[in-house]
């Protein structure tokens, strides 16, 4: 019985040792990262000269970086530089740590190398490192912790070769951000098999008992002991790293064995399938959430811009009837003035069916609405609507239509296939002051052809035009537009099991639209 | 005939107001959805247009508490909200007509006047044509047809026809016209009456410099000879 017990007991040692290998493991993970960050902060701070100027966008330059000072070998303050007025986070950063500054315990600490004993309360770490070798030996460098405001703050600061004291205050979010990720988010490696155990729980926790983070699928109870704990090492050196395990298995060393080993490697495998289809499920369902979010969010902000938009074409068309009073020549000048009103509102009405359209087909929801359509008619309707913006861009119409024959298509897709169409002969084609719009139905297909006289489009590019946002040579780039219009007009002639292609031309563009007709 | 626009945007709802009363209706208006059941309780409408998202109660729920107390009433939905689930929702309340925004003001007009030509359908006891010199004039239709070609008019140009028409050879006052066509709640106001008639003319008149339907009579009104 006896030596049951200790053998038990010796096992509860032996997992407690493995345990604290396990932490010893992550605290390790945690130095490395401040250790990189101390030479990043080196690098970073390795300055010729301290200037306010520089110094202030180093800071705006580097989101780590809270704040920074620096203090020269007479001890005096250079940055923040007290003589020039504070801006805020300055301002702040002297009211909280200037204590620090005053009291020269930086200075006491540089001199303390060979007795790295702390010489102020405020001052909870300080440690020497051989951050950069020079002629004289290791330059002084260390760590300040303390608290205010909301936590933790951190200051790292290094003597220079010429004596200056460089201090940096970093971005508490940023850090712990980054502390966080550098955490390993499964159990760390093991030495043993046997202690292939992910049921557990690692907390770390701060200097004032209070979790930080922690992660494992153990939940202990309210007030359980945990099975093992480390102190952290610098900077974070008031902080603990803890892990709890189910009592259980501290007590089982005698009679687990085998089948247990096996029975536990299988609901561990479980649980591990388990665990990585509920992330996938929810990465998934992430997905989703977030797509409809973004397409309801376009939704809600199209609707905001429909009201006001209402308001400027009623009041518009509203001015038109009332200008139909005076004469001729009275409402010339403000008729001309009013028809940009109408047709620029119109334009951004457009504008916002596009972004509608676009956020729809991210959600596969675009569906055709067919009616009896006559496409001549429509095209014929399309472009006297379109008349008074291609007559400001000096664009000559052309119609050649020769459809004929009625089909169920869906016209107000049509609509803006062709309105997307020659909104970009406007844009980039308006140079050649001609646009054609032929039709025909032949091969199955009605087809709608828009061709232009402006610079053409580079056959290697006669596809990538049709990618969402694509723009072209940084002439095109500097045209306005959302960069989706051809992508949405493809969509919707594919919609209607057609494509839009671009056909060779001798001059300019040729864009023909094929809409799925059977039986012409 | 009257109409009740439930709109909450000011701008919106106050240019309807114009759109319609332009076009010779009555308008009540109501800023939301609460309100909208009252003013219809109190003017009982011809026909309702009501906007989707109002505060309050939404159009949805306004639609259907007046369609339990009136069965046929014509309702058109004027909305932001243009997506299918959307529209649907209000034709599955019984709605006649969905106008989207952004509209223009023609687009309106246009489908207030197939409304009320239903609404006139619904009614009994009209004419159903009466003769203005070459023009036969379809009021329930709101067209007049000369030849082979149709004209559409508003509710205002048919009022304005139909005086004409009844006491012909009368020289008839600005003011006269005026109230019957746009009621006695109006002042009257002989600008608005002359525009009228010149853009009337402009659609029935074979001839608009030489008019030959609605001749002017200096100092007095106008008169059908």
């Amino acid at each position: 019985m006896r030596l049951a017990l200790n053998e038990q007991q010796m096992f509860a040692q032996r997992i407690r040792e493995l345990l604290t290998v396990r932490l010893g493991d992550i605290d390790r993970s945690v130095s490395s990262y401040f250790e990189n960050l101390e030479r990043e902060m080196f690098k970073q701070t390795s300055l010729d000269e301290y200037d306010t100027e520089q110094l202030r966008e180093l800071i705006r330059k580097e989101p780590g970086i809270l704040q920074l000072f620096v203090i020269n070998p007479d001890h005096q303050l250079v940055h923040p530089n007290l003589n020039l007025p504070l801006n805020r986070t300055e301002e702040e950063f002297f009211n909280q740590a200037g204590q620090i500054i005053v009291d020269r315990d930086i200075q006491r600490a540089a001199e303390s190398q060979s007795d790295p004993a702390p010489t102020s309360k405020q001052v909870q770490s300080t440690k020497m490192k051989a951050i950069k070798p020079s002629a004289s030996g290791p330059l002084p460098s260390g760590w300040f912790t303390w608290y205010w405001g909301r936590g933790v703050n951190l200051i790292y600061w290094q003597q220079r070769p010429n004596g200056y004291f460089v201090g940096v205050t970093l971005e508490r979010s940023r850090w712990m951000a980054d502390l966080i990720s550098a955490l390993p988010d499964t159990p760390v490696r093991t030495s043993s098999e046997s202690l292939n155990v992910p049921v557990s729980r690692i907390r770390l926790i701060d200097s004032k008992a209070q979790p930080v983070y922690q992660w494992g699928v153990y939940e202990p109870l309210e007030a359980e002991e945990p099975a093992c704990g480390i102190s952290m090492s610098e900077p974070l050196n008031a902080w603990r790293l803890e892990e709890f395990v189910p009592p259980e298995r501290l007590s089982t060393g005698t009679l687990s064995g085998t089948y247990f080993n096996l029975g536990s490697g299988l609901i561990v495998a479980t649980l591990g399938m388990l665990a990585v289809g509920i992330f996938f499920y929810r990465e998934y369902s992430r997905d989703m959430r977030e797509a409809g979010q973004r397409v309801s969010f376009v939704n809600q902000v199209s609707h905001e811009l429909r009201t006001p938009l209402t308001n400027i074409r009623m009041y518009g068309d509203l001015l038109e009837h009332d200008l139909e009073s005076l004469s001729e020549t009275d409402a010339f000048v403000p008729r001309e003035r009013l028809n940009v009103i109408l047709s620029e509102s119109q334009r951004l009405s457009r504008l916002i069916d596009n972004v509608l359209t676009f956020a729809r087909q991210q959600k596969r929801s675009l569906q055709l609405k067919t009616q009896l359509v006559n496409v001549d008619d429509l095209i014929v309707q399309i472009v006297e609507r379109s008349q008074p913006s291609l007559q400001q861009h000096g664009i000559k119409t052309e119609l050649d239509l020769a459809a004929g024959q009625d089909f169920y298509l869906d016209a107000d897709k049509i609509e803006q296939i062709l309105c997307n169409l020659m909104t970009n002969v406007e844009k980039y084609a308006a140079a050649g002051k001609w646009m054609k719009i032929s039709t025909e139905q032949s091969g199955g297909f009605t087809r709608i052809r828009v061709e232009d006289h402006g610079p053409g489009i580079n056959q290697n590019l006669r596809e990538q035009i049709f990618e969402a946002f694509w723009r072209g040579s940084e002439e095109l780039r500097d045209a306005a537009g959302t960069g989706i219009g051809l992508t949405i007009a493809r969509d919707l002639a594919r919609l209607h099991f057609g494509d839009i292609v671009v056909l060779p031309t001798e001059r300019g563009a040729c864009f023909e639209v094929r809409l799925m007709t059977p039986g012409v | 005939m009257k109409v009740l626009i439930a709109e909450d945007d000011t701008l919106t709802r106050n240019g309807l107001a114009e759109v319609l009363r332009s076009e010779g209706y009555t308008v009540v208006t109501a800023d939301s959805g609460y309100s909208a059941l009252i003013q219809y309780e109190a003017h009982q409408p011809d026909f309702v247009c009501l906007d989707i998202m109002m505060p309050q109660q939404s159009g949805y729920e306004v639609c259907r508490k007046i369609r339990a107390r009136a069965p046929d009433i014509p309702i058109i939905f004027i909305s932001a909200k243009t997506e299918e689930g959307d529209k649907l929702a209000g034709f599955d309340l019984g709605a006649d007509d969905f106008i989207e925004k952004p509209f223009g003001v023609r687009e309106v007009i246009a489908r207030i006047r197939a409304v009320t030509r239903r609404c006139y359908a619904l009614q009994e006891a009209k004419p159903e044509r009466f003769e203005i010199a070459d023009l036969t004039v379809f009021p329930t239709q709101l067209r007049a047809k000369r030849d082979e070609t149709t004209i559409e008019l508003s509710l205002r140009d048919v009022k304005i026809l139909q005086l004409l028409s009844t006491r012909r050879g009368e020289a008839l006052d600005r003011n006269v016209i005026f109230n019957y066509a746009w009621g006695e709640d109006h002042f009257p106001n002989s600008r608005s009456l002359d525009q009228h008639i010149s853009q009337l003319r402009k659609r029935i008149e074979r001839n608009p410099k030489e008019p030959q339907i609605i001749n002017t009579v200096h100092g007095v009104g106008y008169r059908y000879e």
